[in-house]
C-alpha cells in the first residue's frame, strides 16, 4: 500500500515536471525568445529563496554550521579564484570545522 | 550535431558539471536514507521515495507524512502543492531544450530535472552565455550522474543506519548550499536588478515559511521574479566591479 502511494507520488511529481516539456515551440528558445522576463528572472528567485532560510536551518541543533558553511561560501567565491569544487569543499570543511568545535 | 567527436565533447562537459551537483547529493542521500530508516520505514519504501520522486526536500517531507500514517489523498495532495515549483522551474528549462527533441528525450531530461540541475543548466559559468538549447547528450550526462549517485547514497544511507553518528550529517550537507551560493553571487555582483530579486525572495521564503510551511518556495520565487520584472534593469552607473559588464550584459 505504501509502495502504490510511493508511486503515485513519483507519477505526480513527474507529471508536474514532464508537463511543460511536452509542448516546446522554436520561439520558446532564447535566441528567438521575446521580452518574457518574468521566466528570465526565475531561475536566480528559484536558488535565493531555496539558499534562505535553508542555510540558517540545516543544521537546527548547531545553527552556527550552516551560518560557517554560507560566509566560507560567499568569501570563496569573491575572491574569483577558486573554481566551484574548492568552494563547496572549503564551505563544507568550514561546516564541519565548527561542529567539532560544539561537540568538543 | 550527428558527429561522433563533438557528441562526446557534450557529454564531457555535461559530466564535469554535474561534478559539484553528485558531491552535494552524496551527504544529502545518505542523510535521507538515515532519517528514513530513523522514521521506521521500510527500506524498499525509502528507497523508492529516491528513485521514483526524486526530488530534494519534499522527499523527506514525503517520508515523514508516511511513517506518521497520514492519509494516502492527502499525501498526494501535499506533494501536488510541494512540488509544483518544479512546474514553473520546467517552463522556464523548456528554453534550454531543442524543440525537435523526441518526446521519450525529453520525459527524461524532464524527470532528472532537480533543482541543482536546473541551477547548473541554466546559470553555470558556461550556461550562462550560451543563448541555444543545449543537446541531449550534454543534459543526459548533465542529469544521470546525480541520479546515480543519489540511488547508491540513498542505499549506502539506509544500510549505515544505526552505524553512524548523525551528528554531522547536517553539517556535510551544507555542500548543497554551497553549490546553491556559488551560482547565485557572480549574479549579483554589479547588479542591482538581480540583487534585489534575491533580496526579495530569500526575504519572502525566511518570512513566509512559518505561514506557508512546505509551500514557501513555490511563494517566494514568485515574488522574487516579479520584483525582477518591476525593477529597472541596471544601468553602466551602478556599482563596478571587475567583470561585472560582463555579467550585465548576459542578463539584458
Amino acid at each position: 500500500m505504501t509502495v502504490l502511494l510511493i508511486l503515485l507520488m513519483g507519477l505526480i511529481t513527474f507529471i508536474i515536471r514532464f508537463t511543460p516539456l511536452l509542448t516546446i515551440k522554436q520561439s520558446d528558445n532564447a535566441a528567438e525568445r521575446g521580452d518574457n522576463r518574468f521566466l528570465e528572472h526565475l531561475p536566480l528567485a528559484v536558488l535565493c529563496s531555496l539558499t534562505v532560510p535553508g542555510v540558517f536551518l540545516v543544521d537546527q541543533e548547531t545553527p552556527w554550521v550552516g551560518i560557517a558553511a554560507g560566509i566560507a561560501a560567499v568569501l570563496l567565491v569573491l575572491t574569483k579564484k577558486v573554481p566551484l569544487f574548492g568552494v563547496i569543499v572549503g564551505s563544507v570543511l568550514a561546516a564541519v570545522a565548527v561542529k567539532v568545535l560544539y561537540i568538543g | 550535431m550527428t558527429d561522433y567527436p563533438r557528441r562526446l565533447e557534450q557529454v564531457k562537459s555535461g559530466l564535469v558539471d554535474s561534478l559539484p551537483i553528485v558531491m552535494g547529493y552524496i551527504p544529502a542521500c545518505i542523510t535521507f536514507g538515515l532519517v528514513g530508516k530513523t522514521l521506521s520505514l521500510g527500506d524498499l519504501e525509502v528507497f523508492l521515495l529516491s528513485a521514483v520522486v526524486y526530488a530534494g526536500a519534499s522527499q523527506f517531507i514525503g517520508a515523514k507524512l508516511l511513517a506518521a500514517g497520514t492519509a494516502g489523498p492527502i499525501i498526494l495532495l501535499l506533494t501536488l502543492v510541494i512540488n509544483l515549483r518544479y512546474f514553473f522551474i520546467s517552463m522556464s528549462f523548456r528554453q534550454k531544450v531543442n524543440p525537435k527533441s523526441s518526446l521519450w528525450s525529453r520525459g527524461l531530461i524532464s524527470f532528472g530535472l532537480t533543482e541543482e540541475v536546473y541551477a547548473m543548466g541554466m546559470l553555470s559559468k558556461t550556461n550562462k552565455e550560451r543563448k541555444e538549447a543545449h543537446t541531449l547528450p550534454y543534459l543526459l550526462a548533465l542529469e544521470l550522474p546525480p541520479y546515480l549517485i543519489t540511488l547508491i547514497s540513498t542505499w549506502v544511507g539506509i544500510i549505515l543506519a544505526g552505524y553512524i553518528p548523525d551528528a554531522y550529517l547536517p553539517a556535510l550537507n551544507t555542500s548543497l548550499y554551497a553549490l546553491l551560493i556559488a551560482i547565485i553571487v557572480p549574479q549579483l555582483l554589479g547588479n542591482r536588478r538581480n540583487t534585489a530579486i534575491c533580496l526579495s525572495a530569500a526575504a519572502s521564503s525566511w518570512l513566509l515559511q512559518d505561514y506557508l510551511g512546505n509551500a514557501t518556495v513555490l511563494a517566494a520565487m514568485f515574488i522574487g521574479a516579479w520584483v525582477g520584472t518591476i525593477m529597472p534593469p541596471s544601468t553602466g552607473r551602478t556599482i563596478s566591479s571587475p567583470g561585472s559588464e560582463q555579467i550585465r550584459s548576459d542578463v539584458e
